[in-house]
């Protein structure tokens, strides 16, 4: 999943609304910021094993929990932040085909092959998550016609990634 | 395939991933503080 991972982050905050977004949005994207920093570093593995894989997303929650509840000294705020990053592995099995542990199977609808029903669950999963964030924002005159702004935004951005594998049919991995 | 088309290919996909994962957050971010203003 690509940009379905900001609705996770933005429905979070309404589960804590003293987190700051950023670090949510970090948390929600935090398998792949790893996995870029190995593909740059020389240390990918071909089946994404070091940052997708369950015990790999499980050490990532447990550093985020700890990390955040550590520093703000605020524990159900690192629970959200450890769900967030969790949330991460279920959206990858519905969209791509991703590693269980070392020597296990890969598991995924791999729905990156069909970009229109991976743009459709995409699409669902971020108007979900901004509904619910909308609910953290002060009281504004136009408060869906700014929303619809973010949410025009977003779902641009999933349409652009999704277009791009329907022109590219298999654009180089790492 | 060379060593130097495997450079590429990880940087392509490096910049790929790094470039989507850098404007979801800052469109993201950008937003919410125009809806917060």
């Amino acid at each position: 999943m690509y940009i379905g991972h900001v609705g996770v982050a933005l429905a979070a905050k309404r589960l804590r609304v003293s987190a700051g977004l950023l670090v949510l949005l970090v948390a929600t994207y935090a398998p792949d910021w790893v996995d870029s920093g190995l593909c740059l570093a020389g240390g990918y593995s071909s089946r994404e094993m070091l940052s997708h894989s369950i015990p790999a997303v499980l050490f990532f929650a447990v550093a985020g929990f700890a990390a955040y509840a550590l520093i703000t000294r605020d524990r159900e705020g690192g629970l959200v932040i450890a769900g967030v990053i969790l949330s991460h592995l279920f959206l990858d099995w519905i969209t791509g085909s991703k590693p269980t542990w070392p020597g296990g199977p890969m598991i995924g609808l791999q729905l990156y092959s069909h970009p229109i029903a991976d743009f459709v669950v995409e699409g669902i999963v971020i108007v979900a998550g901004a509904l619910v964030y909308v609910r953290t924002l002060p009281p504004r005159r136009r408060p869906w016609l700014d929303l619809s702004i973010m949410l025009g935004a977003l779902l641009a951005l999933q349409l652009t990634i999704d277009i791009a594998h329907l022109v590219f049919k298999s654009l180089p991995k790492c | 395939m060379t060593i130097a088309s495997l450079a590429a290919d990880r940087l392509f996909y490096s910049l790929r991933l790094v470039g989507a994962l850098i404007v979801a957050t800052l469109v993201t971010l950008l937003m919410d503080r125009r809806l917060r203003r």
